[in-house]
């Protein structure tokens, strides 16, 4: 919940002081920024921020804020975020993820944390790939991906992730 | 600090959120002692042998190990987890028919009370009944050499008898 406090934060609030490791030119740089300016005009104060991220590039993610951060296990952000949230509602909770972190590794936790629905925010980082590992393919690759482990390129039909979080 | 770490315990104290100026990350990525992520082969060494360190400083967390039956003699019965019933009973039937057995049952293993060396070294022969192919008995010869074991290994997916323990003496 937002209060009527006005706090004069700035995108640079929320950097932490460690040296971020993506790759030049990877979309994640983008999401980090976007994220930091975007918290920066949200009435919340700092330290009523959780960054639950599980594994893979996007996970590193909470490194990179100044704000309280867990870098947990693969595919288990949607459990822990649904247990921080739970222990403490006050807290603006966000889960970041990729789309083997959540859709592969952690299908089930996802899907869990969709039906409950307890307002918590995911941030899901798309690139239809494996890419901390180096380019197998993911849930989300598109059908004949040429990648590591689909050298005569995939056979399987990616999910489209909107159609997974659509509820009556 | 957030990340410093207790000198005793080497652990390093929980901050929850919420609380202002505490802000911190914690998670899989190795950190130096500050808190900065390092990826440095000298830190991670370092910080292997912390955590190892950490392991073995619990040992002054965790209760002795407790002997039953006599305190010293010619026997004793070692078991872990959940062979106590078993092994307390035979223990017993053996005490009864006059023979000098004690009885411990572990429940630290890692890392192991500090006193076993000490009730090790008052009992003649050290036997140690598991209900495996002899995984802690191995595990006791890495972590203390300086004595013999015999052991009695079953893996038939049941309990020990008190016969078959009885059956060693």
């Amino acid at each position: 919940m937002a209060d009527t406090m006005v706090y004069n934060y700035t995108a640079k609030d929320f950097k932490s002081d460690q040296e971020v490791r993506w790759c030049p030119g990877c979309g994640d740089h983008a999401v980090l920024s976007s994220v930091q300016k975007a918290l920066a005009e949200l009435s919340i104060p700092k330290e009523k921020f959780a960054f639950i991220s599980g594994i893979g590039c996007s996970s590193r993610f909470p490194y990179y804020m100044n704000t309280y951060g867990f870098h947990s296990i693969h595919g288990r952000a949607a459990a822990i975020a649904s247990g921080v949230k739970t222990a403490n509602p006050d807290l603006s909770v966000w889960q970041i993820t990729g789309d083997g972190d959540a859709l592969a590794i952690g299908g089930n936790h996802f899907i869990h944390a969709i039906r409950r629905n307890i307002d918590i925010n995911i941030i899901l980082f798309n690139n239809e790939i494996y890419g901390l590992t180096k380019g197998q393919y993911s849930p989300t690759s598109t059908k004949g991906l040429v990648t590591k482990t689909s050298p005569f390129g995939t056979v399987e039909e990616p999910f489209s992730v909107g159609e997974l979080v659509y509820r009556r | 600090m957030p990340y410093k770490r207790d000198i005793y315990k080497l652990a390093r104290s929980w901050a929850i959120p919420g609380i202002p100026g505490l802000e911190h990350r914690i998670g899989g990525l190795e950190k130096t002692f500050k808190g900065t992520v390092s990826y440095t082969p000298e830190n991670h060494e370092e910080m292997v042998m912390v955590r190892a360190e950490k392991v073995e400083r619990v040992a002054n967390e965790i209760p002795d190990l407790e002997v039953y039956g006599s305190k010293s003699g010619d026997l004793l019965v070692v078991g872990w987890g959940g062979s106590y019933g078993y092994l307390i009973t035979a223990v017993r039937e053996l005490i009864d028919e006059g023979f000098k057995v004690g009885l411990v049952n572990f429940n630290y293993i890692n890392p192991l009370p500090k006193n076993v060396k000490d009730v090790f070294k008052r009992f003649k022969k050290i036997v140690v009944c598991e209900l495996n192919m002899g995984q802690f008995a191995n595990y006791l010869r890495i972590k203390h050499q300086e004595f013999t074991y015999e052991q009695i290994n079953k893996v038939q997916g049941l309990p020990f008898t008190v016969n078959d323990i009885k059956e060693i003496v």
